[in-house]
């Protein structure tokens, strides 16, 4: 998604701090986790194992979807058509799991608008699809953040979405076969480029300018690139980046389309509603919270947030992870007995009750992550 | 003024230097020192008040498409001319806008479909014109087939000759040059300029015409902005010194711009003192939400409700477009309601609290901010009287380190076109308070009007005019001073 959602305190505490100097009375009784001595090591690997690995798999993906997309417009065959399809689920992992850190290059380069702008414009599309201008990756660059990207791939590999998340493959025209290569093509292309921010320069224009991942982990700390200190990146990653993507999940993605009512139930709001693949998209959010907190990813395991807040309030941690988990199995539930994808899940009285407990689940994710390990690392 | 009792400190501080809560109760105390830290609700909000940023916050987020479209009909009210897509996309993180990268191997690039930088326009004579309302009040004038403001995008089928493209294409290069020291360090200033090509009409287009003048803006940042709307006039007016009566090299003078408010309730000099935009053209909030909404997007509203390109043949090929469709499209397509969120969000952002206030070289930058004359212009504390459109800002002692008023820069800095009473070399003082976050809410962030300065150092030295002396003194302050000060202003 190209919105970033705020955070909602869900307690307006006003510090009594005296209006004089910055400072009040609060007497931390643990330790900040930026003060312990493995918070360096948490940082790097959080960094390098984590973010910098997840977009490497990113643009791994990316470059199969296109391929993918390529392969189809070759054969134009059903199996064609599922193997895009999957490559398409495929590459959606990855992106929905940076959600909890859409910071740097993704935003510093303009990419991610570019990437996950929702919603489509429709008209436009299909003005683009009947029209005659050539089908090229430059075509697509000059398109706007609304006709290019995730959902406009999705849009013409699986149809609209309403009665079924498919369609035939005799239904795509030349020119979806030539848009969908096109659109996964520049696709690619901003993923490379964000790999390259983070392993080589984060300034495309400037090969002197650090690789984020060297700003991101303090190896060069820069008050002109970014952050120069742990305190800051440990408090970005916490309330940015976790409680930021469990507020918007739960009160974002999850109840805007739900609504007050059924009635006012509204799926024309829902992510990735031409796959069905909502539900999966929220829940690789939550892993996304989940793998920052582990620091694991994939095979790799490794010392996250957990192991400092392991050291300072063992509950703390235990109650996080049991948080975390709430919310993934709250997610999972939604779609019930009859697997309804989420579009309809808003309609169904049943259904309905489970997504709303999924978004009292991530409120309760978000407020432990605000008001327990937030402090930690004020 | 400096402390409450147990502050250390030397007779003759300056009264910011201890001050760590530059916005008082709307300082944001937990967790602003972060990428997300111009973005959060002031604190001290009602329950109500948060819950109606809240919801400012989600349409200021909102995402036009143009119209109609069946599939989506509430977001409907994009273009048909306009430079982004959402308020949000310009204003990322609500901190400073970027430039698009040129790519490596290239002389310039061409401004796209998510750029948080955009062009002014306006025809000029040698003279100013009457200040009247048969002048638009000293507004700049539109260029005719043309308007204010230059839209680079377009809706798709608008111009079948390049798709994508509004009014014109953007091209951005660079020049640069080298500043010395005089103690021998070197930096590179660079200069982006801006090329207009393929305008919609033709070669011969009136935009080429040699008494056209463009003006480059960045997104400037929103956090602050209620409360630099909730400064009395007066205490901004105290300020002013337009002949330097005082001869001290400053004249920081007032810009009177056209109130949208005043003019629809049929004032007959519908003028308020302008405080935001870089040349403080804008007077109060709500204008500045409806104006970018119409021209940034082609979004039209009650207050303001003509397409921004209404009446020029580009609107003709709009039309012929959009056919019989123009029936379904909304007559306003912001309503009220939705205005008035954007407005209270952005109204109701909080300042981060300063960072590093004690330190030495903080202090000591502290000191030389005055010493260097930074602060005539960039001014201290204001006391903000009752203000109803947000109660929580009543009575607030805040430190935005702006006089809110139009200073001349010099010729480097220059973009030689009026906007009301500010002349083409004249600028309102930037509110330093939030800068020091500029780079970790944005690595490619840029200062000054367009962006040119990738730090604050270059930004210092853009400085002239008014400002000449304090520069002189700030590049003949020893090397550890000079980076004392900048240490300063990254505490803000």
């Amino acid at each position: 998604m190209s919105y970033s959602k705020k955070l909602a305190p869900l307690a307006l505490a006003l510090p009594l701090f005296s209006a004089c100097l910055g400072g009040g009375t609060d007497t931390k009784a643990k330790t900040a986790l930026y003060d312990l001595p493995e918070a360096d090591a948490v940082i790097v690997n959080i960094g390098t194992n984590v973010i910098f690995a997840t977009y490497t798999e990113l643009n791994t993906k990316m470059i199969a979807l296109n391929t993918a997309a390529q392969s189809l417009a070759a054969n134009r065959d059903a199996a064609s058509l599922t193997a895009a399809q999957d490559a398409w689920k495929a590459a959606r992992i990855p992106w929905e799991s940076t959600e909890s850190f859409l910071i740097g290059p993704v935003d510093a380069l303009g990419i991610d608008p570019k990437l996950d702008t929702w919603p489509l414009a429709t008209s436009a599309l299909n003005a683009v699809i009947g029209g005659s201008d050539p089908l090229t990756p430059a075509f697509v660059h000059n398109l706007d953040t609304n006709l290019q990207g995730f959902h406009t791939a999705e849009y013409l590999l699986f149809g609209d979405g309403i009665a079924t998340n498919t369609r035939s493959v005799g239904s795509l025209t030349d020119r979806e076969y030539e848009y969908l290569v096109a659109v996964t093509a520049v696709m690619a292309e901003h993923t490379a480029q964000l790999v390259t921010a983070w392993s080589e320069h984060f300034d495309p224009e400037d090969t002197t300018s650090p690789a984020f991942l060297d700003v991101f982990t303090l190896k060069t700390p820069s008050q002109t690139a970014g952050f120069t200190n742990r305190a800051q990146v440990l408090a970005t990653i916490v309330q940015d980046g976790m409680a930021g993507i469990a507020d918007e999940v739960g009160n974002g993605k999850l109840a805007t389309p739900l609504a007050g009512s059924l009635a006012e139930a509204d799926p024309s709001q829902v992510e990735s509603q031409f796959s069905w693949n909502s539900l999966a998209d929220f829940q690789n959010n939550v892993a996304s919270i989940s793998n920052l907190y582990t620091g694991d990813y994939g095979t790799h395991t490794g010392a996250g947030l957990d192991s400092l807040v392991q050291q300072v309030d063992m509950d703390l941690d235990f109650r996080i992870q049991a948080e975390i988990e709430f919310a993934k199995a709250r997610i999972a539930a939604i779609a019930g007995a009859a697997n309804l994808p989420f579009t309809q899940a808003i309609k169904d009285p049943a259904a309905r009750e489970r997504v709303q407990a999924a978004i009292d689940q991530m409120n309760s994710l978000k407020r432990i992550l605000e008001e327990e390990l937030a402090p930690l690392v004020k | 003024m400096a402390g409450c009792g147990k502050t250390p400190g030397k007779a003759g501080d300056p009264s910011y230097l201890y001050v760590s809560k530059i916005a008082d109760k709307a300082t944001l105390v937990d967790l602003s020192n972060s990428v997300g830290g111009l973005s959060m609700p002031a604190p001290n909000l009602t329950e109500a008040s948060l819950a109606r940023h809240l919801d400012g916050d989600a349409s200021f987020e909102k995402a036009f498409i143009p119209g109609p479209d069946d599939a989506h009909p509430g977001h409907v009210g994009l273009g048909p001319v306009f430079n982004n897509t959402s308020c949000l996309n310009c204003h990322a993180r609500d901190g400073r806008g970027f430039l698009p990268p040129v790519p490596s191997g290239q002389a310039r690039v061409k401004l796209g479909s998510n750029e948080s930088l955009l062009l002014r326009i306006s025809v000029e004579g040698l003279e100013a014109l009457p200040k009247d309302a048969d002048h638009l009040w000293g507004a700049p004038q539109p260029v005719p087939g043309f308007s204010g403001q230059l839209f680079h995008r377009g809706i798709y089928g608008l111009r079948p000759d390049s798709p994508g493209t509004g009014q014109a294409d953007v091209y951005l290069s660079y020049e640069s040059r080298v500043e010395t020291y005089p103690d021998g360090r070197q930096v590179t200033l660079r200069k982006p300029l801006f090329a207009v090509e393929n305008a919609y009409d033709g070669a011969a287009s009136r935009l080429y015409q040699n008494d056209v003048r463009q003006s480059p803006r960045l997104a400037p940042p929103v956090a602050g902005l209620g409360l630099l709307e909730a400064i009395s006039e007066d205490d901004i007016l105290a300020q002013a010194d337009p002949d330097d009566a005082n001869g001290d090299g400053i004249s920081g003078k007032p810009n009177w711009v056209l109130d949208l408010v005043k003019q629809a309730a049929g004032n007959p000099t519908p003028l308020s003192l302008g405080r935001f935009g870089w040349k403080a053209s804008t007077p109060h909030l709500l204008q500045q939400t409806v104006a970018a909404l119409n021209n940034d997007m082609g979004v039209v509203s009650t207050l303001l409700p003509t397409q921004n390109i209404f009446g020029t043949l580009l609107y003709d090929a709009f039309l012929a477009l959009v056919g019989s469709d123009l029936a379904r499209l909304p007559t306003v397509e912001a309503d009220d309601d939705f205005v008035d969120g954007v407005t209270f969000y952005s109204r109701t952002l909080g300042i981060p609290e300063r960072r590093n206030v004690e330190d030495s070289t903080v202090l000591q930058g502290g000191r030389l901010f005055a010493q260097v004359q930074c602060i005539q212009c960039h001014a201290g504390a204001y006391e903000i009287k009752d203000w109803a459109e947000v109660p929580e800002f009543s009575g607030l002692k805040i430190y935005p380190f702006t006089d809110l008023l139009l200073h001349d820069m010099g010729e480097g800095l220059a973009d030689n076109r009026r906007d009301f009473d500010a002349d083409g070399r004249e600028w309102r003082t930037t509110p330093l308070w939030g800068i020091g976050l500029t780079k970790l809410v944005n690595a490619r962030a840029g200062f000054l009007h367009d962006g040119r300065a990738r730090t604050l150092e270059e930004a210092i030295l853009w400085h002239g005019g008014e400002a000449a002396g304090s520069v002189e003194a700030f590049k003949n302050l020893s090397a550890a001073d000079r980076e004392s000060l900048l240490r300063f202003i990254e505490s803000l």
